[in-house]
């Protein structure tokens, strides 16, 4: 028998007498290690370089957390009766054919646009300019909210490219791995995007304020004469994200003694969490043809 | 060899504690999310203190770190000052009461809420209110206080199933 056999742990789980505490030099030591990583971390980014590699090896593990949801979501879909298909499909064909009414008006506004466009010099979106991407994970937290990404190996993701939903712009990616990269959603409290206002025209710099939270459009002088409701869309300036895509709405503007500048608040139009699949502006031709 | 059986037994309680606490919480319902990774440090500093290593704080906070996009380091140096606070007073901590030893959670995940305070450190937050974080903040070790005690049986009974 090893002297250490005699400790009270190996003779009941329960009662444990002679058990050592965790020795201060070494929780000293440890300490120290942490706050040089995060000063290293806060001053050189490296977690946005290594990120995206780590996200590529926890592939696994994060089909594994998704499989609660993926199977909640394949039980509500399986449970829907018949008569409930049914009544979808009678609803979408007639939203079908209204559809291709609109698609009707449309195809003469588009050639008209096509016109007016191939006048300027430029072209309708092309695939070819977009990657298609799909959601691997959100992450829980919800002031800096961060949404992993899958994509074909050998596509050109790059940082900085700007992600889209079906709505509008949903972020921009913040690092990237072989098959995975990270996307800073505009919710995330460092993601500053410059907008546009349709109606009144004015430019500002929107900024994130956690997930599912209403962003705010920061430093706006008390004079600017926005309109709650207004549609925002990114302005293009800075070139990282092409201009006309919608990123919000003004839900509210406060114009508080205390402060310098007006609150304004933006509700983001895109919720990456009910979605799987995004685009990633992945040519910089685009980009530059816009410009 | 047993020495072996039992790390691995308690790396799955702590991986399967990091995968339910990567599961997310849809909306509105994150705010309630308790945090399992520190609720599983605190039993098992307790329970086997002589078994958890400085080692296992730094790695899985680190993995945490990684995979929600907060500054490296932060939740090590979090998990770490919890896991020092429980092995050095487990012996008060083990002969408490349920309740009391829920206001000892609640202490203990208002200091890891303080200290994942500084992974907002690098950015430029005009817009955020501090009020934000306090709230989230207490109402995070508001519930990890409330679930503790079936955490406290669930990961009991593991720990028995086990044999540890």
């Amino acid at each position: 028998m090893t002297p250490k056999d005699h400790r009270s742990s190996k003779i009941s789980s329960e009662a444990i007498f002679a058990t050592p505490s965790m020795r201060f030099s070494r929780f000293i030591i440890g300490t120290i290690l942490c706050i040089v990583v995060t000063i290293v971390d806060l001053n050189s980014s490296i977690s946005n370089k290594i990120r995206g590699f780590s996200h590529d090896l926890l592939i696994p593990f994060y089909l594994l957390s998704e499989l609660p949801s993926n199977i909640y979501r394949e039980i509500d879909f399986t449970l829907k009766t018949k008569l409930d298909l049914k009544k979808q499909i009678a609803t979408l064909e007639r939203q079908t054919y209204l559809l291709k009414l609109e698609n009707s008006s449309l195809d003469t506004i588009r050639k008209e646009n096509n016109e007016l466009k191939s006048l300027i010099g430029s072209t309708l979106i092309s695939n070819k300019f977009f990657t298609l991407v799909t959601k691997s994970r959100l992450s829980n937290n919800f002031i800096m909210p961060i949404l992993t990404v899958n994509y074909q190996k050998g596509e050109e993701i790059r940082l900085e490219q700007p992600v889209f939903s079906d709505n509008g712009l949903i972020g921009k990616i913040s690092s990237v791995g072989i098959k995975s990269a990270e996307v800073m959603l505009l919710s995330h409290i460092d993601s500053l995007i410059p907008v546009i206002s349709l109606r009144t025209s004015l430019h500002g710099i929107l900024q994130g304020n956690g997930l599912g939270k209403s962003g705010y459009i920061i430093n706006m002088k008390k004079t600017a004469e926005f309109e709650e409701g207004e549609l925002l869309v990114s302005s293009g300036l800075g070139g990282d994200v092409p201009a006309g895509y919608p990123v919000g709405r003004i839900s509210s503007i406060l114009d508080k003694s205390e402060n310098k500048f007006l609150e304004i608040k933006v509700d983001l139009i895109s919720n990456p969490q009910n979605q799987d699949l995004f685009l990633v502006l992945t040519s910089e031709d685009y980009l530059g043809k816009l410009k | 060899m047993k020495n072996f059986r039992n790390q691995v037994i308690l790396l799955t309680a702590f991986i399967l504690s990091l995968f339910f606490e990567s599961l997310f919480w849809q909306g509105s319902l994150g705010v309630i999310k308790p945090s399992f990774l520190l609720l599983t440090f605190i039993y098992w500093n307790v329970a086997l203190p002589d078994k958890i290593g400085l080692a296992y704080s730094f790695i899985f906070g680190f993995f945490f770190d990684l995979l929600n996009g907060n500054l490296l380091g932060i939740h090590s140096l979090a998990f770490m000052s919890v896991s020092f606070l429980s092995q050095r007073f487990f012996y008060q901590f083990r002969v408490m009461k349920k309740v009391q030893q829920s206001l000892g959670v609640f202490l203990l995940s208002l200091l890891v809420n303080l200290i994942t305070l500084s992974n907002y450190l690098g950015g430029q937050y005009v817009a955020i209110e501090f009020s934000t974080f306090f709230y989230q903040g207490l109402i995070n070790s508001f519930i990890n206080a409330l679930i503790w005690t079936p955490f406290f049986y669930i990961s009991r009974a593991y720990r028995r199933r086990f044999i540890l």
